[in-house]
């Protein structure tokens, strides 16, 4: 069904190509940022543009930051020894919450995923390699519990290991096939807690 | 286990049907194309969390709508009420529910309710290729193991991710990353022993019950004997390391071969079960005949051991076999499951079970008529369990 203002047509075929937004929703979103106040719009308008032009990739651990490198890499706070390696940006969020992480972070950008075409190259890799040095490092390996997630875990073990880093992974106090960034905050402390040698 | 209420909406061609169970045989009647077989469909996506035809979820959903889905109540043998509920929505996928929680996947529900299906197509099992054996023997074992089912489930991703480094390394021309290849090794190689190990056990178990209830079936007159014939290995092996060894070995014999074909040549999913009558295998040596009463054989031997094993009597689905059996057999079918368990079964009319002719239903027995995808009759004996609604009529 197509509307008479190709303008607010536009709008929902943005809107409904985001994930989880089906047409009807778009349809519905659309309508109700039609009826706000134009400054609203603008400022939410100019919000999108904002987070486009500011933010980047942190340089050390491949967050999205809006300065370089991000407040985390640059925290004195920090326990330098330990690197949480993580799939997306939301999954740092997801452990920031516990507020029982002290160390610094990895984000692949991704799980290694060949029927989606995603091979290691394509990932985060290389650049966390690059972080191990001769220290006393530890590097925390905390992907999704899925088959992929637990292919990258051992991929990332057989990588680090002969480096001389201390390898561990999450324990499996994270339900099977559940994301991340979907658990409680209780479930990630206790399974960054038990974590075991990868 | 029991089945004391079905609810299901929009599958194939009901809109919404409710049927109260009687304990017995539940005999679905009505012409082909009614519904009828979408009633067992109903029963089969509760316990099995899924069709026992071979369809994709989708294709279950009545045309011009958005979703289905299907709920059985009832008891199991030490009297607990159960529940089962699943809905499948192809824009958020499917929800399985057991006892009114969420479960997190299939292997969490199945077996609660072990089922044994049984319908003409299934005649593959033994006539077919290994791919139909193993996906019976699959089926049994993942009702009655839970991790059997997790490690399959697993098992084929892997394999598929497997797959997928192996035919893109073909087809960009390269060598494929060793260390990624060798990941998946671990991963594939590590449920495929355990599933091989099951497997060899399940055939231990299941081998002398087939040889019996074949026996019995056919009246003594053939011998059928089942074996596993396990990938990589000559005969079945006694633990799950010596088939990771075994796995390992072929792995590396096995890898150049791979980077040409693009494609995995070792695991689970290579099995073989041969299955002989008289010592030969069934597949040249049995007739249209001894296929039918083997097949009948197989499930008798199936129920047998999921009651065994899942400590819970399974519910027995018969999809239109009587059509396929002289009415001598026909009779002992009838007989064999109704004296065993809780039968649902279809058929396109009483004529196809002459023996019932000239008799009431029983007790425990119901008819229920099935027209245009929605029940027109349900008839269930008076004396019944007081549970049951006597006449209980359902229009649409
Ligand atoms: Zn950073």
């Amino acid at each position: 069904m197509l509307h008479t203002s190709q303008s607010l047509e536009s709008v929902i075929e943005h809107l409904s190509s985001l994930p989880t937004i089906g047409r009807k929703t778009a349809q519905r979103i659309a309508l109700y940022l039609l009826k706000q106040p134009r400054e609203e719009v603008v400022a939410m308008a100019r919000a999108l543009v904002d987070m486009k032009d500011k933010t980047a990739y942190c340089t050390i651990c491949q967050n999205i930051t809006e300065q370089d490198p991000c407040a985390i890499c640059q925290s004195p706070k920090r326990d330098r020894n330990v690197i949480c390696v993580v799939g997306e940006p939301s999954d740092v969020l997801a452990v920031e919450k516990t507020n029982d992480y002290h160390g610094l972070y990895h984000v692949l950008g991704g799980v290694i995923h060949p029927l989606d075409g995603v091979g290691p190259d394509d990932l985060k890799i290389k650049e966390l390699l690059a972080r191990i040095g001769s220290g006393d490092q530890e590097v925390i390996l905390a992907l999704n519990p899925n088959v992929e997630g637990e292919m990258t875990t051992l991929y990332l073990a057989k990588l680090l290991k002969p480096l001389g880093v201390k390898v561990t992974r999450i324990a499996r106090g994270v339900p099977l096939g559940s994301a991340l960034e979907f658990v409680d905050e209780a479930t990630i402390s206790r399974a960054l807690e038990g974590r075991v040698e990868a | 286990m029991r089945i004391r209420r079905l609810t299901f909406q929009n599958i194939r061609n009901h809109t919404a049907t409710q049927l109260l169970a009687a304990d017995g045989v539940n005999i679905i009647t009505g012409m082909n194309g009614q519904g009828k077989t979408s009633i067992l469909e109903a029963i089969s996506v509760c316990t099995l969390t899924r069709s026992f035809v071979g369809t994709q979820d989708a294709s279950l959903i009545r045309r011009g709508e958005k979703f289905f889905e299907s709920s059985v109540e009832g008891v199991s043998d030490y009297g607990v009420t159960r529940r089962f509920d699943v809905r499948y929505d192809p824009n958020i996928g499917k929800t399985i529910r057991l006892d009114g929680s969420p479960a997190g996947n299939a292997a969490q529900v199945i077996g609660a309710a072990p089922t044994v299906v049984l319908s003409p197509d299934m005649k593959a099992i033994s006539g077919g290729g290994p791919g139909e054996r193993r996906r019976f023997i699959d089926m049994v074992i993942s009702q009655a193991k839970r991790r059997y089912l997790e490690d399959l489930m697993q098992y084929r991703r892997i394999l598929k991710q497997r797959n997928a480094v192996l035919a893109t390394g073909l087809k960009q021309r390269r060598p494929v990353d060793r260390n990624l290849i060798e990941t998946y090794d671990e991963g594939l190689i590590e449920r495929a022993a355990h599933l091989m190990m099951e497997r060899t056990q399940f055939i231990e178990e299941f081998a002398p019950l087939l040889a019996q209830t074949a026996r019995d079936v056919a009246d003594g007159a053939d011998h059928v004997a089942i074996r596993y014939q396990p990938d990589c290995v000559r005969e079945p092996r006694t633990s799950v390391a010596d088939y990771r060894d075994a796995l390992w070995l072929r792995s590396k014999q096995v890898f150049a071969e791979e980077q040409r074909r693009g494609a995995t040549l070792f695991g689970a999913h290579r099995d073989d079960i041969r299955m002989e009558i008289n010592g030969g295998d069934v597949r040249v040596a049995a007739s249209q005949g001894q296929h039918k009463t083997l097949l009948i054989g197989l499930k008798v031997a199936e129920f047998h051991y999921l009651a065994r094993q899942c400590a819970e009597t399974p519910i027995i689905l018969l999809d239109d076999i009587f059509g396929e059996l002289d009415a001598y057999r026909a009779e002992r079918v009838y007989d064999l499951t109704r004296n065993l368990a809780q039968v649902f079964l279809t058929v396109v009319s009483f004529d196809m079970l002459p023996f019932l002719r000239g008799r009431n239903l029983g007790e425990s027995e119901a008819n229920i008529e099935v027209v245009k995808g929605g029940i027109v009759e349900q008839k269930i004996p008076t004396s019944g369990s007081g549970q049951i609604d006597n006449e209980a009529k359902v229009y649409l």
